[in-house]
């Protein structure tokens, strides 16, 4: 229960904080929305890897683990939609990758990476080694989630710095917990191995 | 005393040596005269531009925008020339109308602008400024800010005559 408190409050009060951002004032609707698809994407990228690990209590919460995903790629996808709708110079100038800001292009390498670990999670079922796939869905993950994560703690915006900053730690954690669950049975293998 | 080969393969490095320093002497002295090379364009620095920013007396209170336009080669001050601003304040984005504005060079080649404090738009408090009249070459900047507490900001910038001659 205590956990569920926890990882329910890392992942909704920086989205409340940032929905109380004075910088919102003045703001169009669509720039507003495309800000918020991102950070809530955010917010479900912290949770997402902890329903796909059994790191909450009860049983592994798989059907939520794909729901949450897809949710969290529209989210992503709707992001640049809606900045590109509000600023469509500043969108263009980092899918181009010629963007002036440092963050733009952790922020497209995520949305790439996030769309294959989307496809790859849909393919682990229809593998012939499940086991395998799940594995390398893991650690492309991981690999979205720091791509997001440094992408947000670049930006100067609607969030608050702290809450921010343990949101992003808290969901770069909860992708590496979920790696090492899953490579934690080959490297014992491995030691064994190294040990004959 | 015979100078051993060794010795004379060491003096020849040594001369030229000597004549590469003074070769290439002159070279921070030429890339001091680039102080004065013309400005480029910022990546991004024309994004939101509405061309024909109206004159205004300006955009707000609380944040300055200042600085002096120089002329490429000479350095000297371009007086009378117009300089384009546009930032996101609270009353909105880089599109919001006012938000943008013109301001005039003075005798010095310093313009000024008062402007709301700037909001951070796409992930920076930043803002743009364009040159885009007959006379030099087009600019397009975009200074980012120190810190979106800033109250203002210093823009220095050279202008190079454009081709068609008209410049001063």
């Amino acid at each position: 229960m205590l956990r569920i408190v926890l990882v329910t409050t890392v992942a909704v009060v920086p989205v409340a904080i940032a929905a109380a951002s004075p910088l919102l004032a003045g703001r169009d609707a669509v720039w507003v929305a495309g800000g918020f698809a991102g950070i809530v994407a955010l917010s479900l990228l912290f949770v997402q890897p902890l329903l796909a690990s059994g790191a909450l209590p009860g049983p592994q919460r798989l059907g939520w683990h794909r729901l949450v995903g897809a949710v969290a790629v529209a989210l992503a996808v709707g992001h640049v939609i809606g900045l590109y709708l509000y600023s469509p110079d500043d969108i263009m100038d980092a899918l181009l990758l010629e963007s002036p800001t440092p963050f733009s292009v952790y922020g497209v390498a995520g949305l790439v990476l996030l769309m294959v670990v989307a496809l790859l999670g849909g393919l682990v079922r229809a593998v012939p080694r499940p086991v395998v796939a799940r594995r390398v869905h893991s650690l492309v993950g991981l690999a979205a989630v720091v791509c997001a994560a440094w992408h947000a703690v670049l930006i100067d915006g609607a969030m608050e710095m702290i809450s921010k900053l343990v949101l992003c730690a808290g969901a770069v954690g909860a992708a590496a917990h979920a790696v090492v669950r899953l490579y934690r049975p080959l490297l014992a293998r491995w030691r064994r191995r190294a040990g004959t | 005393m015979t100078i051993r080969p060794a010795h004379r393969v060491a003096g020849r490095l040594a001369v030229a040596a000597a004549l590469v320093f003074t070769l290439a002497a002159p070279l921070p002295a030429l890339a001091q005269d680039g102080a004065c090379a013309a400005t480029e364009t910022m990546r991004g620095g024309r994004n939101n531009y509405v061309a024909g920013a109206p004159m205004v007396e300006n955009l707000g209170t609380g944040f300055i925008v200042s600085g002096t336009v120089r002329h490429a080669g000479t350095c000297a001050p371009i007086p009378n020339v117009r300089v384009q601003i546009w930032t996101a304040t609270e009353r909105g984005g880089e599109r919001e109308p006012s938000n943008r504005g013109s301001v005039m060079t003075d005798a010095e080649g310093r313009y000024r602008l008062e402007t709301s404090p700037v909001v951070p738009q796409f992930g920076q408090p930043h803002i743009h400024i364009a040159y885009e009249d007959p006379g030099y070459g087009t600019l397009f900047l975009r200074p980012v800010l120190g810190s979106r507490n800033d109250t203002s900001i210093e823009v220095d910038f050279i202008l190079a005559p454009s081709t068609d001659g008209a410049g001063s």
